[in-house]
């Protein structure tokens, strides 16, 4: 089964607008799935205006995710070391997550090209 | 499983969560915030010192950021459960009824519980509201004064009218000020006849003071309220409409000391400042209204726009000086003392109110346990029942959902009966306060106050049921199976059963002993030796109009006839007359001395009789013949003293044939001491503490205006029929002369009224608070009994005898019972104060009081242990093993 596709799949559109924080999650998950730690330091590190505190955040943030099905928890990768944790748990987002970041990300666009900065933007570079 | 290596600081972090998170955020997030914790933990080793820092100062914030919001998301979601009543709450609350309907013993007493709770809770916040917090019906009410002179010493005075007029003169701080005095009753002529009614002077400015207008009419104007003014009056609503037949006032007059008063206004309903009057008659149109040193009126005044009451009292403390820099000892005023009306007008009963309010708020706080006991009750006994719901996948708001629709539907007709018992007592009590509490008028049922009945009661309802609920809801899923009593679950829930006994005792132990001090208190005073019979006395009271007796001789001459014909009837057995009656022993009281010797000053009581007085009332007389030589004017004038009046004058020698003086206007060695009679006194008063002289009435006719007789009726007469007969032969005597005719019992009772009325609440919330927790007690034992039944048979079977189990099991029961005796005498000890007020030769902590109260309780409790217990010895053996088997 994929992710509730068939049938009444929900418009990745009713989603929007995701909050900077979430959207920073969904980026961070967009390659692949990682640990939950990672998540944040990614987040945390792509986006200076979003700052990840700890774990409580981190948690109340994933569960959010988790609730709309935009992420959820998958079998830690065969790469994941040795020896590690396996309390630790991996995120991967859903086809639904999938669709609703790249949703985001082109309304953002479109936010920016309408009001012309994003090509301004380029040109004080 | 691969055991993660720990990092340092780990056990601190999980310290943390453990404290900050709910159980069950911790329950599904807890391992991974670990995880996270220990991976950003060794990443910030790796980055150095600071690192680390950084990392426990972002830690920590983010603790205190999510911990709060997680504890409002887990309430709200448990509350949302709730809220919803399942998809379906009228079947919801209909189920719950169904339950309680199989088992209504509890929950009908729990109904009836918070009923009575929230009904005392109700009616005292009503009166408390009506009393204190609403305004008084006047405009702009808190810009009203009252102002009263005070000497040097403090003591507080009436204001004298001179006084009055120089405050008025030049005081700026006052919009307005008036003067009132205080209500006489007179004989008035209505136009239906004569009429016993009380009637009061208002000085000018009298309606604007108060800032009211009129039903009807206008008020006084200038040229009315000043000496030798026309004769007009304002009225009373109620008087108007009663009496006056609510005539038109054109043409409407009152004849009052033989002048004829046009009707000006009718004051609107419910008007009354401080007594009732009936009656206002401008104050300033009378010629004399005394010296500068004679207090005789309210004084009132309307504090002027931009002015402040500090204002006001440093302004009239400086007319105050002024004053008594000019009139000197002419004056007492020293000072002004000026205080807000509504303040002076509840100056007393703020005292009496705070103590009902403590009584009803210790009912309902006893109704509300009592809820939530039986709430407890209802799902312990269920509590396997709820723990196979659990298993089945109930989630916890179900079942915290279930009971509290059981609550629910217990606290609605609670509610629903409450409202009608508090809107009764509220009618009751407007009936029978007037006159004893201030404003009992005004006193009402409105919505506000039924609404927050309502809203407490629910309110009450769900604390008493989301306690319990939340208990009983815990997952202890495995223990309940098995039915185990000794799970730490159970444990706990006993604990809180027996917390919630132990407290309901206490509460009610403090309204016992409470209501046994007023007990004694009211007995004690109901069995004093008055020194007089007045059982099955009429007491009357008659003013002579002046237009139709002028002088002394004219009123003597009618006392004389009044006298005779009330002795010429068969039904009468005596008859007397007396200026002031025994219930009002501090009326018209002056000094004594023993004539030459002033020093010797006592207080004494002043008392024109006629010989008839102490035969009809039964007092001892030990005097030779007394009466009155009417020829012998100007000599020596018989007169009798009190027991107690002698005792203190001459304590050696015989009294008789001493001069006696006094500050009564007779000349010194005028009253010469012709014998001793038994003294008088009210019930309040220690004996012989004040005393009294008698004298011959005729020996001062101008005195004898407003009198009162008394008649014993013969043997068997009841004190109606005598009533009838009285009124009969006085209207013989002079049918214009209005009476009033009483029993003089009642008359004592009057004064006992306020004391009754105080026992009648607080003995009514006693006895409901102790049924109450009779029958929490009673509910504790039998719910034990039932638990133990397993226990018991165990016991039996291994040959405990029936009366062991018995005492074994009532004195389980009776543990929580005394340790909340214990707490409740130290409550009530340190509550006593505020019922000193109260009592009448009883300490606080009188001693009767404080056994009989425990001891009664206690009675009641074990009764109520020893019930079930005897169920539980009866128990047979098998039976109890095969239940569990």
């Amino acid at each position: 089964m994929s992710d509730g596709q068939a049938g009444s799949s929900p418009d990745p559109h009713d989603y929007l607008p995701v909050r900077p924080t979430a959207f920073a999650v969904l980026l961070a998950l967009m390659e692949a799935p990682r640990a939950g730690f990672e998540v944040m330091e990614r987040a945390n590190a792509a986006d200076p205006g979003v700052r990840i505190l700890g774990p409580g955040s981190l948690y109340r943030i994933l569960r959010e995710l988790r609730r709309q099905e935009l992420v959820r928890r998958v079998e830690a990768p065969d790469d994941a070391p040795a020896g590690a944790d396996d309390r630790v748990q991996h995120y991967g987002l859903t086809e639904l997550g999938r669709a609703v970041t790249r949703a985001e990300a082109e309304r953002l666009g479109r936010a920016l090209a309408a009001a012309g900065l994003a090509s301004e933007g380029r040109g004080d570079r | 499983m691969i055991e993660p290596r720990r990092v340092s600081g780990e056990r601190l972090y999980r310290f943390l969560v453990a404290c900050a998170y709910p159980a069950r955020f911790r329950r599904r997030g807890g391992p991974e915030l670990m995880a996270v914790f220990r991976q950003g933990r060794r990443a910030a080793d790796a980055r150095g010192p600071g690192a680390v820092a950084t990392f426990w100062l972002r830690t920590l914030a983010d603790l205190a950021c999510t911990a709060p919001r997680e504890w409002a998301d887990s309430a709200a979601a448990l509350g949302r459960g709730v809220m919803l009543l399942g998809r379906d709450p009228v079947r919801e609350l209909g189920l719950a009824a169904w339950r309680l309907g199989r088992a209504p013993g509890h929950a009908v007493l729990a109904v009836l519980t918070l009923a009575v709770g929230l009904a005392s809770m109700v009616t005292v916040y009503s009166v408390v509201r009506g009393v204190l917090l609403q305004p008084l019906a006047f405009e702009e009410p808190g810009r009203i004064v009252r102002l009263r002179e005070a000497d040097g010493e403090g003591r507080l005075y009436w204001p004298s009218y001179p006084n009055f007029v120089d405050w008025r003169e030049r005081s700026r701080a006052l919009g307005a000020i008036t003067a009132l005095e205080y209500p006489r009753v007179r004989p008035v002529r209505l136009p239906g006849g004569a009429a016993r009614v009380s009637v009061a002077g208002a000085g000018r400015d009298f309606l604007r003071t108060l800032g009211v207008r009129p039903a009807r009419g206008r008020g006084f104007t200038g040229d009315e309220n000043r000496p030798g003014g026309p004769p007009v009056a304002m009225v009373d609503h109620g008087f108007w409409r009663d009496r006056l037949g609510a005539a038109p006032l054109e043409g409407l007059t009152l004849g009052i000391d033989g002048e004829s008063f046009d009707v000006v206004a009718v004051l609107p309903r419910g008007f009354r400042v401080f007594d009732a009057v009936e009656v206002w008659t401008p104050l300033e149109r009378r010629k004399d209204l005394g010296q500068r040193g004679s207090h005789g009126y309210h004084v009132l005044g309307r504090l002027a726009g931009g002015h402040s009451l500090d204002d006001l009292r440093r302004e009239m403390n400086a007319i105050a000086s002024a004053l008594k820099e000019i009139h000197g000892a002419d004056t007492q005023a020293a000072a002004v003392l000026t205080t807000r009306l509504r303040d002076d007008l509840v100056e007393g009963v703020e005292r009496p109110l705070a103590l009902l309010l403590v009584a009803a708020a210790l009912v309902f706080g006893v109704a509300c346990l009592n809820l939530a006991t039986t709430v407890l009750a209802r799902g312990m006994a269920r509590s396997r029942e709820l723990a196979v719901r659990l298993a089945l996948g109930a989630r916890r708001a179900d079942l915290v959902r279930h009971l509290l629709a059981e609550t629910g539907v217990m606290a609605l007709p609670g509610a629903v009966v409450g409202s009608l018992l508090a809107a009764a007592a509220l009618a009751y009590l407007r009936r029978v306060a007037v006159g004893l509490l201030p404003r009992a008028q005004e006193v009402s049922l409105d919505a506000s106050a039924l609404l927050t009945g309502l809203v407490l009661s629910l309110l009450a309802a769900l604390v008493a049921g989301t306690v319990p609920a939340l208990v009983l809801a815990r997952r202890d899923v495995a223990g309940r199976l098995r039915g185990r009593d000794g799970t730490d679950d159970t444990r706990r829930q006993r604990r809180l059963w027996n917390g919630f006994l132990a407290a309901q005792v206490a509460l009610t132990v403090v309204l016992v002993v409470g209501s046994g001090l007023l007990l004694r208190s009211l007995w004690t005073a109901l069995s004093v030796d008055l020194g007089y019979r007045p059982e099955g006395v009429v007491a009357v009271d008659v003013t002579l109009p002046e237009y139709l007796y002028p002088d002394g001789p004219s009123m003597t001459g009618c006392w004389g006839r009044a006298l005779e014909e009330l002795r010429s009837r068969p039904d009468v057995a005596a008859a007397g007359l007396v200026n002031v009656l025994p219930t009002e022993t501090q009326a018209l009281i002056g000094m004594a001395w023993p004539a030459g010797d002033q020093d010797n000053r006592v207080w004494a009581g002043w008392r024109m009789v006629d010989p008839g007085f102490f035969a009809t009332l039964e007092i001892p007389v030990n005097a030779g013949d007394w009466g009155l030589r009417l020829d012998g004017r100007g000599g020596p004038v018989p007169a009798l003293v009190s027991e107690g009046l002698a005792d203190r004058l001459w304590p050696k020698d015989d009294p008789r044939g001493e001069s006696l003086g006094n500050s009564f206007g007779w000349r010194e060695g005028r009253l010469r001491v012709a014998g001793e009679v038994g003294e008088v006194r009210e019930w309040w008063q220690d004996p012989g503490w004040l005393g009294a002289m008698y004298v011959d009435y005729r020996a001062a006719p101008e005195a004898t205006r407003t009198m009162h007789l008394v008649v014993r009726g013969g043997a068997g007469l009841d004190v109606g029929s005598l009533a009838a007969t009285v009124r009969g032969a006085l209207e013989e005597v002079d049918p214009e002369v209005p009476v009033t005719v009483g029993s003089l019992q009642e008359r004592i009772g009057e004064g006992l009224a306020d004391r009754r009325l105080a026992l009648a609440v607080l003995l009514g919330f006693a006895l409901a608070a102790l049924l109450l927790a009779a029958v929490a007690v009673y509910g504790a034992v039998s719910y034990t009994v039932a638990r133990r039944t397993r226990e018991v048979g165990i016991r039996r079977a291994l040959g405990a005898r029936p009366g062991q189990v018995r005492r074994r099991v009532a004195l389980g029961g009776l543990l929580p019972v005394t340790a909340g005796l214990a707490v409740g005498l130290l409550a009530a000890l340190g509550l006593g104060p505020l019922l000193s007020a109260y009592l009448f030769e009883v300490a606080p902590e009188d001693p009767a009081a404080f056994l009989a109260a425990p001891l009664l309780l206690l009675l009641a409790a074990t009764l109520a242990a020893w019930l079930p217990a005897r169920r539980a010895a009866r128990v047979d053996p098998l039976e109890a093993l095969r239940l569990d088997g």
